[in-house]
C-alpha cells in the first residue's frame, strides 16, 4: 500500500510536466518521460485518460488526463466512486444528507454484484451498492468520473424519500425500468434526474376490461400536476372533462393500458426529484379495480432528431382501394420499392417532420400474414394488433385493410408508450381504405398526425373550441398538423416541435 | 298490408326530397371529418342543431358531398334512433341507402359505402326481423371486406335467424374461394350470437 501511495505521489508531482520522447507502449519511469499526449502507468507510456474508469478501479482521472490512485479508506466520506481506493466503492450510507443537501456516502468494500449500467431491483445486486432507476449507478462529482457515454447528474433516491446524490447515467437516450406495485391501488415514486427532458409512466393490466392509470401525481415541489376523481359516481362527466384539459399534465386511465407523459407543455420544465404517483385500476363502472397495475417508467435524457418508422402490413390483397397502389398488392416489398409509397407517403411524412429538424432516419418493412382476424380491424381489438409492435425504438405503424367504426382513419394511444415494445399500445394503426377517397399525401398527413399524438402532442384545438392544447405558441388554426380533422394542415409551432424532440421515440 | 304501408310512408319521409342539399360550411366539414374519432351524438347535434338525423340522411344520400363526410354521416345515423331503431327515420334511411347500392359494383368507394351502411344497420340493432334477410345476401358479396362487415353486422343484430346464413357462408369460406379473414369474422359472429341477448 505504501508503495502505491508513493507512486501516486510521484505521478502527481510530475503530472503536467511534458517534454519526454517515449512513445506509446515504450517504457518510462514517470509521465515526464512520455510524449505530451501520453502518461506513464506501471512503467509504460499510455494514452492520457479522459474518464476515470479508463484508469481502473480505485483511480481517478484528473484534469490533465493523468490517472491517480485514489486514497479513500474504508469508512471515509466520499461523493464519487473515484475517491475510494481499489477494492472499495463509494456507497450511500442511508438517508442522511450533508450540508449541500446531498446524501452522505462512504468508501465501502465493493460487493459481488453487477457492474454499473446493469439492470437491478435493489442495491445489493450492484457491485458498487447503488441501484437507481432500475440500473446500477456509480456515484460521481463530475462527468469525468463516469464511463464514456455517461454523464454525472443529480439523481433522486427513492429509498431516501427523494434526497439527491450525484450519479452516472447515460448521457442521452432512454432509461426504462419496472416499478414494483403490489396492490390494485398503490402510491409509487418516479425519480427524475437533473438532465431528464421527458418522463413517462406506462400503466398496464392484464385484464383489458379494467381501466388503469394514475389518479394523482404530485411534483417534487409539492405541486399537484394531475388529479382525477377517484370514483366515477362522485365526479360528473363535465367535471372529469374539465379536469382532463386543465391538469398541468394531461392523462386519463384507459382500458388495459395508459400513459402518463411529462411534460405536455415545454414551458413547464420537469423538476429534479421524485414525483409521487397514485396508480390504480378501475372497473368499467369506475369502481376500484382488482387488477394489479404493471408500471414501467421511461425517462428520456436529452433530446433527439431522428425518427425511425417500422411499417407493418396486414394482408392487403384484393383491396378495394388498390387503384391507389397500381392495382397490385401493397406489402412490405412493394412499399419498399414503389415510388408512390416512398415519395408521396414516406417523403411527405419526412417533409412534415423535417421542418422541426426531425428526420426519418430509418424505415423498416414487415408483413404480418398470420393474423387475418386483424386485417380489417375493429378498433376494440387494436390492443391485440399493437402488441405485435416489436420495435422499442421509433414507431410501429400498422396498415390494415379497414378500421371499424367506418370513418375512423387512424388510431393510436396519445401519448403512446414511447420506448416500449410489445405493449397493447406499441404503435399506431392506419386504415388503407382511406385511399379510396384520399391521396397518399393526405394519408401521410393523417399518419404524421397520429405519430405526433403518439409522441406527446394533443389536438391544437378540440371540436369543442373551449379546449385546446397547453402549448402557448400553437394556434387553433386548421393549418396545424394537430388539427383534429383530416382536412387540416401540416404546420407545427416551435413549442410543439420541442415536445416532439423530447419524445422517447426519437434518437 | 297496413303495416307495410306505414313503413313505406316512414321510409319516404326519412329520405330527403330529391335535390335537397345541405350547405356544408368549412366548420361542418371539419367537424364531420375527425381522423381518430367518430363524431358523437352531442357533437353532431351541435353541428346540426335542428333535424339532425334528417340532415345526416341527406348528406348520406348525396353523391355530391365529400366522400369522407358522407361515410361519417352514414355511420352516425344510428346514434339518432338508438335504443329503438325499428321503423325509425334513421333506420329507414339506411335501409333505403342499402337498397340503392348495387352489390355487384366493386368500385372502391361503393364497397366503402356498402360497408358503412351495413355496419350502421348492425349497430342500429333495430329488432326488425327483415334486417337479417336484408343483410344476409351480402355474405356472398365478391368483396371480402363487405362479407366480413356483414358477418359482424349480423352479430350486432343479435337475431338468431342470422345463424343459418352465417353457417352456410362459413362452409363456402372453407372452400378454395374463401378467405381466413371472413372465416374468422363468421366464426366470431356465431360465437357471439350464441351469447347475445336483446
Amino acid at each position: 500500500m505504501r508503495h502505491t501511495t508513493l507512486s501516486a505521489l510521484v505521478i502527481a508531482a510530475l503530472a503536467g510536466c511534458t517534454g519526454g520522447d517515449a512513445g506509446l507502449g515504450e517504457s518510462c519511469d514517470s509521465t515526464t518521460d512520455c510524449e505530451s499526449a501520453l502518461q506513464c502507468v506501471h512503467g509504460v507510456c499510455v494514452n492520457r485518460c479522459q474518464r476515470s474508469p479508463e484508469c481502473g478501479d480505485g483511480h481517478s482521472c484528473d484534469g490533465d488526463g493523468i490517472c491517480r490512485l485514489s486514497e479513500g479508506k474504508p469508512g471515509d466520506a466520499c461523493k464519487s466512486e473515484v475517491e475510494c481506493e481499489p477494492g472499495l466503492s463509494c456507497q450511500i450510507d442511508g438517508t442522511a444528507v450533508d450540508d449541500e443537501n446531498r446524501l452522505r456516502a462512504s468508501c465501502t468494500a465493493t460487493g459481488e454484484g453487477r457492474p454499473a449500467g446493469s439492470e437491478c431491483f435493489q442495491d445489493a445486486e450492484c457491485r458498487n451498492g447503488t441501484c437507481a432507476m432500475g440500473h446500477c449507478v456509480d456515484l460521481c462529482i463530475q462527468t469525468r468520473d463516469c464511463a464514456a457515454g455517461n454523464a454525472c447528474m443529480v439523481v433522486p433516491r427513492v429509498e431516501a424519500f427523494g434526497s439527491l446524490f450525484g450519479g452516472c447515467l447515460p448521457a442521452g437516450g432512454n432509461i426504462s425500468w419496472t416499478i414494483p406495485v403490489i396492490s390494485p391501488n398503490a402510491d409509487i415514486l418516479l425519480p427524475v434526474p437533473s438532465e431528464a427532458s421527458h418522463a413517462s409512466l406506462v400503466f398496464e393490466v392484464e385484464d383489458a376490461q379494467q381501466e388503469v392509470g394514475a389518479t394523482r401525481v404530485t411534483a417534487p415541489s409539492g405541486e399537484l400536476v394531475y388529479t382525477k376523481c377517484p370514483l366515477a359516481e362522485t365526479c360528473p362527466a363535465d367535471e372529469e372533462e374539465r379536469q382532463y384539459y386543465e391538469n398541468r399534465v394531461r392523462h386519463t386511465p384507459q382500458p388495459g393500458l395508459s400513459v402518463f407523459a411529462m411534460p405536455s407543455n415545454p414551458a413547464i420544465e420537469l423538476e429534479t426529484g421524485v414525483y409521487n404517483v397514485n396508480a390504480s385500476s378501475f372497473r368499467p363502472n369506475g369502481d376500484r379495480g382488482t387488477a394489479i397495475p404493471k408500471v414501467t417508467a421511461v425517462v428520456r435524457i436529452g433530446s433527439g432528431g431522428s425518427l425511425d418508422l417500422h411499417l407493418h402490413f396486414l394482408d392487403l390483397s384484393e383491396h378495394p382501394c388498390r387503384a391507389a397502389f397500381k392495382n397490385t398488392r401493397l406489402d412490405a416489398t412493394a412499399a419498399a420499392n414503389e415510388t408512390f409509397f416512398k415519395d408521396d407517403f414516406i417523403g411527405e411524412i419526412n417533409r412534415i417532420f423535417t421542418t422541426g429538424f426531425i428526420s426519418i432516419s430509418s424505415v423498416t418493412y414487415d408483413d404480418i400474414t398470420d393474423h387475418p382476424d386483424l386485417d380489417g380491424l375493429d378498433v376494440k381489438d387494436a390492443g391485440a394488433l399493437l402488441k405485435l409492435g416489436k420495435y422499442s425504438r421509433g414507431i410501429n405503424v400498422f396498415f390494415v385493410r379497414s378500421i371499424s367504426p367506418v370513418g375512423l382513419q387512424g388510431f393510436g394511444p396519445g401519448p403512446g408508450p414511447a420506448g416500449l415494445a410489445r405493449t397493447r399500445g406499441s404503435g399506431i394503426v392506419i386504415g388503407v381504405d382511406t385511399l379510396c377517397y384520399r391521396s397518399w399525401t393526405q394519408l401521410a398527413r393523417l399518419t404524421a398526425h397520429e405519430i405526433a399524438r403518439y409522441m406527446g402532442l394533443h389536438h391544437n384545438v378540440e371540436l369543442d373550441t373551449q379546449w385546446r392544447d397547453q402549448i402557448s405558441d400553437s394556434n387553433t388554426e386548421p393549418t396545424n398538423l394537430m388539427f383534429y380533422s383530416e382536412l387540416g394542415g401540416t404546420e407545427l409551432s416551435a413549442g410543439q416541435l420541442e415536445i416532439l424532440r423530447r419524445s422517447a421515440v426519437v434518437r | 298490408m297496413k303495416r307495410a304501408g306505414i313503413i313505406v310512408l316512414v321510409a319516404l319521409c326519412a329520405l330527403p326530397a330529391h335535390g335537397d342539399q345541405i350547405q356544408l360550411t368549412t366548420n361542418i366539414m371539419h367537424a364531420m371529418t375527425p381522423i381518430d374519432s367518430v363524431p358523437t351524438k352531442a357533437e353532431l347535434t351541435k353541428i346540426f342543431p335542428q333535424n339532425t338525423a334528417t340532415q345526416l340522411a341527406t348528406i348520406a344520400q348525396d353523391p355530391g358531398v365529400d366522400f369522407g363526410v358522407r361515410l361519417r354521416a352514414i355511420r352516425a345515423l344510428p346514434q339518432f334512433c338508438l335504443p329503438s331503431c325499428a321503423g325509425s327515420p334513421p333506420h329507414q334511411s339506411l335501409v333505403t341507402l342499402l337498397a340503392s347500392i348495387s352489390p355487384s359494383d366493386q368500385a372502391g368507394t361503393t364497397i366503402l359505402l356498402l360497408r358503412a351502411t351495413i355496419e350502421a344497420i348492425g349497430i342500429a340493432k333495430s329488432t326488425d326481423p327483415s334486417d337479417v334477410s336484408r343483410l344476409s345476401p351480402f355474405l356472398d358479396n365478391p368483396s371480402r371486406d363487405v362479407r366480413a362487415a356483414t358477418a359482424f353486422a349480423l352479430r350486432d343484430l343479435c337475431n338468431q335467424q342470422a345463424v343459418t346464413p352465417l353457417r352456410n357462408r362459413y362452409n363456402v369460406e372453407m372452400g378454395p374461394t374463401g378467405t381466413a379473414q371472413v372465416r374468422l369474422a363468421i366464426s366470431a359472429a356465431l360465437r357471439d350470437l350464441g351469447t347475445c341477448s336483446n
